[in-house]
């Protein structure tokens, strides 16, 4: 098996721990084997030190230079549709899904449970 | 967390030197404390000062701003072994000055098991790409440098993130 | 010996028990919770009705909250609840204009209960006994009557009441949205 995603800079990542967790950014430096440099500048995580460990790295890439600015990840990423790719990729969905889902009030939950009883009925 | 300090010292004046020469150190501790106790102790080895017969002027933090570049730092430091003293030649990738000395005292403590005290910063200066001489940072440096992460316990972490600790199947490591 | 005018030749040998004087010098009315409004689908966590949702009608002059269940749903009937005992929920029932200027709150209040002397006393307990007032009833009724039909006009609003708030495998009362 060969590794189709790498630690590169434009990779489109996943962040699942810390202060921006949840959210997507982009890899405009790598410090060394453990740390890089992410961007979200229409995700809102500010740029700073990641540790590769609390990022997925996805699919996606945009073509941007190290050491890009905001702007241009920005610019790269609009043009690209990047963001857009992975929000409406499956995984995209699913994490949408999961936000979604925990938003839900209490009768929302309710009807929730009431569409899942009807669609295991229909099941049968 | 390390803080760079700038202190000013000198001898105390007297008669014969009512205007001592003043000296100007640059520092990396953890609090100005023990930035001033690193004066005394690098005076005492450098000039014939200390602190009976000194005072300070002035102790400055040098702001520790996050830049969002990286920036490439050489440092130059002498450490005590069990066996002898030493000199080395250091490098380090980081955004800010203190946590590339962050850095470097957790390599030292891990690599040769050198304690804090024990290691004096010689200098610290942020170096240019094509005076870069170690590997572990010439092989980050290049142009489409990239490295997939082989033992990304992405699938493993989210379980035990949010289920059971225990799993029947070996997590995938793959991506 | 030069006496002062403020000294007292003879005190008096028992002392006079005056009351301290009190700080509370108002009473507070209790302030309703900026989650309750009139309408609001409440979750009651404690007592016997635990776990159902109820609609609340408003804050008595008592600070306590007058919810019903309706009863015609599920059997919570129109009482009284300490609003730190019930969890507020987003839902909110449109009920401008409902009437609970006739709910008393005496209705409500047990009368002090006479300890038993005998056995027969005990299992008659006939002064114990509570009788629901005749106006309570028809006030209780009146009220459910206005509530039905909103309840109807939302889906699945109907079954919502009726049912009980349980949590399942995986969910923290503390992450979740009401």
């Amino acid at each position: 098996m060969t590794f189709t995603r790498f630690v590169e800079v434009g990779r489109l990542v996943y962040i699942d721990q810390g202060k921006f967790c949840g959210k997507v950014a982009v890899i405009y430096d790598i410090i060394d084997r453990n740390l890089v440099m992410i961007d979200g500048p229409t995700t809102g995580v500010s740029r700073s030190v990641c540790n590769v460990k609390h990022i997925v790295l996805t699919k996606h890439t945009v073509g941007i230079e190290r050491a890009a600015t905001s702007k241009q990840i920005s610019a790269a990423l609009k043009e690209e549709g990047a963001m857009e790719a992975f929000t409406t990729s499956k995984w995209g969905m699913k994490i949408a899904g999961q936000i979604r889902r925990k938003q839900l009030t209490d009768f929302e939950r309710f009807q929730v449970k009431l569409l899942k009883q009807r669609r295991a009925q229909l099941l049968k | 967390m390390l803080q760079q300090f700038e202190i000013c010292g000198r001898p105390l004046p007297s008669e014969s030197t009512p205007t001592p020469e003043i000296f100007r150190m640059k520092i990396f501790a953890p609090n100005d404390m023990v930035a001033k106790s690193r004066f005394w102790y690098f005076m005492k080895r450098l000039q014939k000062l200390k602190r009976a017969n000194g005072e300070i002027l002035s102790v400055v933090e040098v702001p520790n701003k996050a830049e969002d570049t990286v920036k490439n730092y050489g440092m130059w430091i002498r450490w005590r072994s069990r066996t002898g003293i030493h000199n080395s030649w250091r490098e380090y990738r980081s955004n800010t000055v203190t946590s590339a000395v962050e850095k470097m005292y957790s390599e030292m403590a891990g690599q040769h098991r050198v304690r804090w005290g024990n290691i004096q910063i010689i200098s610290v200066d942020e170096i240019e790409a094509e005076n870069i001489r170690r590997n572990h940072i010439t092989e980050v440096m290049g142009e489409n440098v990239k490295f997939p992460l082989p033992f990304a316990f992405q699938h493993a972490k989210k379980v035990i993130q949010t289920g059971s600790r225990y799993q029947a199947r070996r997590p995938s490591m793959a991506l | 010996m030069k006496v002062s005018a403020k000294t007292v030749a003879m005190y008096p040998t028992e002392r006079k028990n005056t009351p301290l004087k009190s700080n509370r010098t108002k009473h507070n009315p209790t302030k309703l919770r900026s989650s309750i409004k009139v309408g609001s689908i409440l979750i009651l966590l404690s007592g016997r009705f635990a776990g159902n949702r109820v609609v609340c009608l408003g804050q008595l002059d008592s600070g306590l909250l007058l919810v019903t269940g309706p009863y015609k749903i599920n059997g919570v009937p129109l009482h009284r609840v300490m609003q730190s005992r019930v969890q507020p929920t987003s839902t909110v029932l449109p009920l401008e204009g409902v009437d609970v200027s006739a709910v008393s709150e005496e209705w409500f209040k047990k009368p002090r209960a006479k300890a038993a002397s005998t056995e027969e006393e005990f299992m008659e307990d006939a002064e114990n006994k509570r009788v629901l007032a005749p106006e309570f009833l028809s006030s209780q009724k009146a009220l459910d009557a206005f509530i039905m039909p909103k309840v109807a006009a939302i889906p699945n609003m109907k079954k919502y009441l009726k049912s009980k708030f349980a949590l399942t495998k995986g969910q923290r009362f503390h992450e979740m949205r009401f």
